[in-house]
C-alpha cells in the first residue's frame, strides 16, 4: 500500500495513523468532547484534545495461518495508562482464507466503522457523527471473535460473532469524577454485504450493565429513605429509587444498520442505531445519520444530518421536593442520574477535506447542534448550567495521516 | 520540439498509457482465467484465495505509481486515494494485512514464478516462461 512504515518481505509490519486536531465550540458553559471516554472539560472552548490522537499498529505474520497484532493509542481519555491505551493485542488464526479467529483484545465492532473510528485519515468526515458513535464507550473488548466469509456469485458477505467484556472509564459531565463502566457477556452479531459500489451492514449487540456497588446502593437506600416522606416528592423518590437500582445488572441492546454507497467520485452513507434497555445509566433512544459527500480533484465538500432521539422522557422534580432536607445537594444529584446520560440533539455538519498527497489530509467542518431540554449526554458541562434548549456551533480544523 | 518529443516518448513507450494491463499468475495454477469481478474480489480484500481454498500471493505496485492508478482505476472505479483510505481502513480494522508492494515488473515476474498461489498485474505481457495471463484489462478508454 506505500503507507506501512516497513513491511515488504518482513514478517514483521509496522504502520499507524495520527491526527492534529483543533475544535472550537461557541458555548461558554459546554464542552466539546470526540466520544464518551475522553475528558470532560466545560470550561474550555477551544482544545487540541478532541480531536488529536496517535496510532501505532504492529503485526506479526507467524505464519499464513496465524499473526500477532497489537496497536497501542495516545489519545484524550478518562483513564490514560498503558492498559487503557493498548487497544487491541491479539492473536488472528485462519485454519482458511474464508475463516478468521481472533483472541485477546479486539476493536469493538458495534457500529459500521467502529472498529476503525480514530482512522480519520479514511473519512472523509473530521469526527465520526457524534450521535450514531460519540456515546459508545469502549474501542476494545477482552475476548474472541470469529467471522467467515462467503462469496456468493457477485456478493460478498462476512457473518461475525464477537465475544467478550470491557471495562472503561468515563468521566462526568464536569469532570470531577472518574467512573468505571462495565460491560459484561458482550456479544455482538455483525452480517455484512459487499456488491459492487454497495455495503449494507447489520449488527445486533447486547451486553449486561455493572453490578451495582456501595456508592451507588447508598442512593438507593437514601432515596428509598426519602420514600418515606408522605409528599409527591416521597413517591417520586421511592419510583426512582427502584429505577436505580434496576438499572444495574441488566441487558441493554443496541440493533445497527447501514448502506454505503460509493462510485467514482460520489460517496453516500446512511446509519442507524438503536439502543433499548432498562437502564438510566446510559442514553437509550435512536441514533441516525445521513452523509454525501462528492470528490472534486483534490477536494471533498461534505454534508451531513445526524439525529438522536431519546428512548425515555427526561425527570422533572416534583415542586414538594424544595421541602426535603438537603434539597439543594440531593437535587442536582438526582437529575444528574437521570438526565445526565440521556441525549437529545440534532446536527447539521458541513465541511470540506483536501487529500493534500496519498497519506495526508486536511478537513474543515462546521457543526450547528440544537440540543433540547435535559438532552445534553453528548455534552460537558458544569453544575451551574441552566439544561434548557440552545445552539452550539462548533469549528473544526484537522491534518490526518496514516504512514 | 523537447515538449513534442517527449509527449511522443509517452505515447510509443509507457504500456500504461495506452496499453493493457496484464493480470497474471503462476503457469501452474490451475486456473486459467479470471473475470473483472474475481480480480476486483482479490485486490479489495473479499478474496484470498483461488477456488482450491489455499491463501494466495497477492502483490500489488508501487504506491504512487501510474500503472496502479489505472488498474484500480479500470477495476474498480476508485482513485488511489480512495483505495488506500479503503484498505487503511482495513488494515486498520486488524482485518488484513498490507499486499505485499513490487517495484516493477521483474521482480514481479520473479515471485510469482515461484508462488503457484499467487496474483499480480503488469504493464507489459508477461516474458517469463513460468506466468501466464489471467486477464487484460484494458486502459485505452481511460
Amino acid at each position: 500500500m506505500g503507507w506501512p512504515i516497513f513491511a515488504a518481505d518482513s514478517k514483521w509490519e509496522l504502520s499507524g495513523y495520527t491526527t492534529l486536531g483543533y475544535s472550537y465550540e461557541s458555548e461558554e458553559s459546554l464542552g466539546l468532547f470526540r466520544d464518551s471516554s475522553q475528558r470532560k472539560r466545560f470550561d474550555k472552548d477551544g482544545s487540541f484534545l478532541p480531536d488529536s490522537q496517535i496510532g501505532i499498529q504492529a503485526s506479526y505474520q507467524f505464519s499464513s495461518k496465524l499473526r500477532a497484532t497489537t496497536q497501542l493509542v495516545y489519545a484524550d481519555k478518562a483513564d490514560l495508562t498503558f492498559d487503557s491505551s493498548l487497544e487491541w493485542a491479539f492473536l488472528a488464526y485462519q485454519p482458511r482464507p474464508d475463516l478468521d479467529v481472533r483472541l485477546g483484545r479486539l476493536s469493538v465492532d458495534m457500529f459500521r466503522i467502529s472498529d476503525v473510528r480514530r482512522l480519520d485519515f479514511a473519512s472523509t468526515w473530521m469526527r465520526p457523527p457524534l450521535e450514531v458513535y460519540g456515546w459508545i464507550i469502549p474501542y476494545s473488548i477482552d475476548g474472541f471473535d470469529i467471522a467467515k466469509e462467503y462469496l456468493v456469485g457477485d456478493n460478498f458477505w462476512r457473518v461475525k460473532l464477537q465475544l467478550g467484556k470491557t471495562s472503561p472509564e468515563i468521566q462526568t459531565p464536569d469532570g470531577s469524577q472518574t467512573i468505571e463502566t462495565q460491560f459484561n457477556r458482550f456479544a455482538i452479531f455483525s452480517v455484512v454485504l459487499d456488491r459492487y459500489i454497495w455495503n449494507a451492514r447489520l449488527s445486533f449487540a447486547r451486553f449486561t450493565t455493572a453490578e451495582i456497588g456501595d456508592n451507588q446502593l447508598g442512593v438507593v437506600q437514601l432515596l428509598n429513605g426519602l420514600a418515606n416522606i408522605p409528599s409527591p416528592a416521597g413517591a417520586q423518590a421511592g419510583l426512582f429509587a427502584d429505577t436505580l437500582l434496576n438499572s444495574y445488572s441488566t441487558r441493554v441492546s443496541y440493533l445497527q444498520g447501514s448502506l454505503s454507497y460509493q462510485l467514482e467520485d460520489w460517496q453516500f452513507d446512511a446509519e442507524i442505531v438503536d439502543i433499548s434497555g432498562d437502564t438510566i445509566l446510559m442514553p437509550t433512544g435512536t441514533g441516525a445519520s445521513i452523509f454525501a459527500g462528492r470528490q472534486i480533484n483534490e477536494l471533498t465538500p461534505f454534508l451531513i444530518l445526524s439525529h438522536f432521539k431519546p428512548g425515555r422522557a427526561s425527570v422533572d422534580l416534583d415542586p414538594s421536593w424544595s421541602q426535603v432536607p438537603n434539597n439543594e445537594v440531593l437535587t442536582p444529584i438526582v437529575l444528574g442520574i437521570f438526565n445526565g446520560p440521556r441525549i437529545d440533539q440534532n446536527t447539521i455538519s458541513a465541511g470540506v477535506k483536501w487529500g493534500i498527497s496519498q497519506n495526508v489530509a486536511l478537513k474543515f467542518q462546521w457543526d450547528n447542534t440544537k440540543i433540547k431540554a435535559n438532552g445534553y449526554g453528548l455534552w460537558a458541562y458544569g453544575d451551574q448550567i441552566n439544561l434548557q434548549d440552545t445552539t452550539v456551533d462548533v469549528f473544526s480544523l484537522s491534518v490526518s495521516l496514516i504512514f | 520540439m523537447l515538449k513534442v518529443f517527449g509527449i511522443l516518448s509517452t505515447l510509443i513507450f509507457s504500456g500504461v498509457s495506452w496499453g493493457d494491463i496484464y493480470v497474471v499468475t503462476n503457469i501452474n495454477n490451475p486456473h486459467d482465467s479470471l473475470s473483472k469481478q474475481e480480480v476486483r474480489d482479490f485486490y479489495l480484500g473479499r478474496r484470498r484465495s483461488f477456488a482450491e481454498g489455499n491463501f494466495t500471493a497477492i502483490y500489488d505496485r508501487k504506491a504512487d505509481s501510474e500503472l496502479r492508478a489505472k488498474f484500480f482505476r479500470a477495476l474498480t472505479g476508485m482513485q488511489l486515494r480512495q483505495v488506500d483510505a479503503f484498505w487503511a481502513r482495513l488494515v486498520f480494522a486488524g482485518r488484513m494485512l498490507p499486499l505485499k508492494e513490487v517495484e516493477n515488473n521483474s521482480t514481479l515476474e520473479e515471485l510469482i514464478a515461484n508462488e503457484v498461489n499467487s496474483i499480480g498485474y503488469m504493464s507489459s505481457k508477461p516474458t517469463h516462461d513460468q506466468l501466464k495471463t489471467l486477464m487484460i484489462i484494458s486502459t485505452r478508454s481511460e
